[in-house]
Order: structure tokens, then sequence, then C-alpha cells
């Protein structure tokens, strides 16, 4: 089982290098609905710049689960102006919300527990500040999916499970949270069920280097220079990274969630 | 001395001579650069597989040709009983065939559904400018892309999705063809068929039924199981097939998307009038089998003569009985037996003793 499971996490895309992640879990000061993803060295699928070698990153807490509709409802109704009626189309274009009937109404019970899809960045990361969060930087983020998974099927790497997600169209309702594919830390649905924004989703949001941009641009489109991913056979990633680069902030999509992370001091 | 003489003149004339010409190209360079106006615009009639879009007329002045194109990710039918997710350009694979003159300005708006996983793009081997437009037309779910390139030159050509992995996108359907004409215009014929030939890799073999996932290390190895033609196994056979009388012309409009095969395109029973040599300006006679390179196209024209049902394959031929990569063209008409007289003797043969 061992061997399975060093072989699943080899064949994915980032290497968590930490060999005993469970040793430095913190026994208290965990907030809820959060799980400890511990310190340890991830390397980027993508090798851009000075990025060349491995990442250390520090401890952090994620969402067990991508935040719903239920919970985000909390939020506009806190925060009315972030609401399908008033949010200016200069952050959300015309689909923002569109699963929900009203407002301040979902309008359709079988999708509370569902992760709240076609959300803007702005909102997402308006969301997470509301909630004494931040977003996921993509190394968090990829770093936490690197972790291995629970309950697959020996014969099935991550990456089969990615791409056999990706080869089925989006379903009319999406699952309730956590029904789906969970890592050894305890988070759940990091795929399977939706994309996740991450904050420096797309460098243009970030730093407006368009330089930066251009060559992420040049190594996702037909050949030129997909040369600088680590693994060129992993199609899942490519994917990941190719979705990213096509969104802009104000961008809403039937499949793109998110969930938060929070740092430690 | 004189001979000196004599070679200096030679060698003044001749780089003199080369002035001309050099300077003559040059010129005409400069000119082909200077487009001309565009006058009007429409949206294009788009042919969907296995027919060819309708002439265009006669060309008078550059125009701006229209391309809506919508993706969709979708379920369909990949062979009996077997399904497969395909990535597509309105529906259905190949996407539509698109045709305009040369010197149109091609407007492409790529439209990606809401409902797609995935994003996705357009790559026009037809358009001269970076990634072919694959660059410009990124598009995430939910929105539309818009960006145009002049048709430069006349061909047959290839389009196909570019988004990473590109492979896998094309694998799952995303190409088809788009026809430049010259400005003369192709020369009539009867039939205009269109057909693009493309590889599909799944978990399971051939034939075994159910859903079926791309399987990426089949890609990788260039090992699929299935080669076909119109995106599924049958697409041009039976019901499907083209059909032609004696004595009509007909042109096939022929594609190769890959994404790994080299395809050995050939018509069992019938010698090709005219190949346009990969899709380009360059005409071949009397041609038996024309190789067409992935990512290229070729236009095919005969002329037919003896009735009956006429095979289409890749000549790599265990692609075509066993992968998929056949497809039919019925011939109806009067029998002529001067050209092929069918079987008319058929007797035991009796081994002469020897001594």
């Amino acid at each position: 089982m061992k061997t399975a499971i060093i072989f699943l996490t080899s064949l994915f895309m980032v290497t968590a290098l930490n060999a005993q992640p469970h040793k430095k879990r913190p026994l208290s000061g965990r907030p809820p609905d959060m799980v400890y993803v511990p310190a340890g060295l991830y390397r980027p699928f993508m090798q851009q710049g000075d990025k060349s070698g491995r990442v250390q990153l520090q401890a952090f807490y994620m969402d067990d689960h991508a935040v719903t509709n239920q919970e985000f409802l909390a939020f506009i109704k806190a925060n009315p102006k972030w609401a399908k009626s008033k949010i200016p189309g200069l952050l959300a274009d015309q689909n923002y919300l569109e699963q929900w009937s009203g407002d301040y109404q979902i309008g359709n019970p079988a999708i509370c527990n569902s992760p709240v899809t076609n959300v803007c960045w702005y909102a997402a990361a308006a969301y997470a500040k509301w909630r004494g969060k931040s977003l996921p930087t993509l190394d968090q983020w990829e770093y936490a999916l690197s972790f291995p998974p629970v309950g697959l099927p020996k014969n099935r790497s991550v990456t089969r499970y990615i791409l056999d997600w990706y080869s089925n169209p989006t379903p009319e309702h999406l699952a309730a949270v956590k029904t789906g594919y969970q890592n050894d830390l305890g988070i759940y649905d990091l795929v399977g069920s939706i994309w996740e924004w991450v904050d420096d989703f797309n460098s243009v949001v970030e730093s407006g280097d368009s330089r930066s941009q251009g060559s992420l641009e040049k190594s996702l489109f037909c050949a030129a220079g997909s040369q600088s991913a680590i693994d060129k056979s992993d199609y899942a990633s490519f994917m990941r990274f190719a979705f990213r680069n096509s969104l802009k902030a104000k961008y809403t999509v039937r499949n793109l969630g998110f969930r938060c992370v929070k740092n430690i001091n | 001395m004189k001979k000196t003489v004599k070679f200096a003149f030679i060698l003044l004339s001749l780089i003199g001579v080369y002035c001309m010409f050099w300077g003559c190209s040059n010129n005409k360079a400069d000119k082909q650069d200077q487009l001309e106006t565009l006058q009007g615009s429409y949206t294009a009639r788009l042919g969907v597989a296995p027919l060819a879009p309708p002439s265009i007329g006669q060309y008078k002045t550059p125009q701006k040709v229209i391309v809506n194109l919508l993706v969709t990710e979708k379920q369909m039918q990949l062979a009996n009983g077997v399904q497969y997710t395909f990535w597509t350009f309105n529906g259905t694979v190949p996407g539509p065939m698109i045709r305009v003159h040369q010197g149109d300005e091609v407007e492409v708006h790529l439209s990606n559904s809401p409902n797609s996983t995935m994003p996705h793009n357009i790559d026009f081997h037809a358009a001269t400018g970076p990634g072919g437009g694959a660059e410009a037309s990124a598009t995430a779910p939910g929105h539309t892309s818009v960006f145009g390139f002049r048709a430069l030159k006349p061909g047959l050509f290839i389009y196909h999705c570019a988004m990473a992995p590109v492979g896998m996108h094309i694998a799952n359907g995303m190409y088809g063809l788009i026809l430049v004409e010259p400005k003369e215009g192709l020369p009539k014929v009867d039939k205009e068929f269109y057909m693009v030939q493309g590889e599909v890799y799944t978990d399971g073999k051939f034939g075994d039924t159910g859903l079926q996932h791309f399987n990426l290390q089949k890609a990788l190895d260039e090992k699929p199981d299935y080669v076909v033609f119109n995106g599924s196994v049958g697409a041009l056979m039976g019901d499907n097939a083209f059909h032609a009388k004696v004595g009509e012309t007909v042109r096939i409009f022929f594609g190769n998307a890959g994404p790994s095969l080299t395809s050995s395109f050939h018509v069992i029973g019938e010698i090709f009038d005219r190949v346009y040599l990969e899709g380009g300006q360059m005409i071949n006679r009397d041609v038996q089998t024309t190789l067409v390179p992935v990512g290229g196209a070729v236009i095919t024209e005969f002329t037919c003569k003896v009735p009956g049902y006429y095979s289409i394959v890749d000549h790599s031929i265990f692609r075509a009985f066993n992968k998929g990569a056949i497809g039919q063209l019925e011939i109806t008409g009067a029998e002529n037996k001067d050209i092929y007289s069918g079987k008319i003797k058929d007797e035991p043969y009796i081994e002469t003793q020897s001594k």
C-alpha cells in the first residue's frame, strides 16, 4: 500500500518532499473547517525565470472544502454590494452567480451545499478577506494537491483521476462538497468537481508584468515553450495551467469556484 | 586580352540580368504586401462533413468573412456501442469546413460553451501570424474571442485547437479544414466531399463498448486504437457513404489532423486525375496514393466511370480494416464493360501433369 502511494505521488506533478507531514501538526489553534498543511518543499510545474529549483513553503491552514453557495450567500447578505444586481460590470461578467434565482436567494435547494461557481476573482478575494483569510497562492494550492490521495484504487493515478474527470462535461448540478476526492491531510475535492481560483492565477492581475505572462502563454500554446514544464507528460497540470491562463479576474465560469487559506504567523 | 574582355562582358551582363530579376521580384513582393481594401462583409456558410461548403462564386473584391464557431464538449458515438467525450467545433467532428477567397479577411468569433471544462482556442494553418491565432483566440468557458486574419495564400489548410495539452485537444476532435480558393476559383466539378482523418486513443481496445476515456500512455506512444474518417467508425459507410453518378467529376477535400500518423490516402479502384499536392498549388496527375502529413491536407479529383462501391482508405491498411480508416463512395449508373469487364468466367483450375 505504501509503495502504491509513493508510486501515485511520483506520478503527479509536484513532489512533496517532507517525509513526515503529520508530526508537525499543531494540536490547538486550528480554525474550524480548515486543515493544517505543514511546511515543506515543492517543485513548481512550470519552471520560470529564477524559480528554477524547489520552493520552500511555510505551514498554512486550508479550507477542507470549497466555499459553498450557502456560505457565499452569507457573505452577500453581509456585503450587499457584491450582490448580482449590484456588482459593477468592471468586476464581474454577466454570468456572475448565474445559478442563483436572485440577489439573496439561491433558489435551488439541490445546490446549497455544492461549491459556489460563476464567481469572479474579485468576489472570491473579497469573501476570503471578509472571513479573515485569503485566496491560496498558486504554489500553496499546487502544494496541497501534491499530498497523496485517500481511497483511490491502486491502479488509478491522480493524473488519471483528473483526466477522467475532465473527459466528462460539467454536470448540470455540481455534487455537494466533501463527497469526492480526498487527500491524506483531509482536504476534499481539490480535483474532481471544480477548478479553483488562486490568488496569482494570472500575473496580469498581480504584477502587470506582461512579459512574464507572455512567457507563460508561450509555454501553454502550440509547441512554443512547453520545454519549461518539469514533466511533459503531465497533461493534467498542463490543463490546469492553461485554464488559469485563459482567465481574467472579472471572468465567471460555471465550473470555477474557490477555497481559502489562512497563513500562520 | 580578348578573352578577358569577353569574360568581363559576360559577367557584367549576368549581373545586370540578375539585378533586373531581383528588382522585379522585389517589386512584386512589395505589391503583394499592399492588401486590397475590404469591400463589404458576410457570414460564412459552413460545410458540415461530409459536405463541403457551397461555392462562394466569382471573386471580385476582398470581403470580410465572419466565421462563427462554438466549442462544445459532448459525448458522441465513436463506434457501434462505443461512446467518447469529444471536444468539438460546432458539435461535429471534424468541425465545419470554411471556404473563402484568397485576399479575404477571415474574422473568427470563437465561443466556448459555459458547460465546457476546458479553455479552448484555434490555430489556422491558413493564417500568417503568431500561433495561427492560437494566442489571440484562447477562450475560457462561457466566453467569446474575436480575431481576424487575411487569407494571403490559396490552398487547403487544417485548423485545430492548440490549447495545452495540444495533442489531447486534437485527438479529442478539435480540427477541420479551411479552403482558400485562388482568385480565379477552382475548376467546376459535379460533387465535392469533405473528410478529415483523426486518431482516438482509448483505455479499451478497438470495439470495447461503453464510454471510453482518453488514454495518455497510448497517445504518448502514438498508438491509437482508432484511426477514423469524420470522427467515428462507419461515418462514411453504408447509408453515410459518398454518392456520385457515372460520368460525374468528384473532388475530395481531405485533411489529416493526426495527431500522430501520416496518411496514405487512396481510393481503391480509382486513379486520381489531379492531386493538389499537400493542398498547395502544385498539381500532380494520374496518382494512385497520395501522402498527407499530419497537420496537412490534399485536394484530389477524379471522374466516375464504372459503377459500384469504392473504398476510401488510409493505405496503411491495418488502419483501414482494423482501426476504422475506411469510407465508401457509391457510384451508380450504367456499366462500362470496355473499361472494366467484371468477372467473365469462373472455372476449375486443372493442374497440367508434369510429364
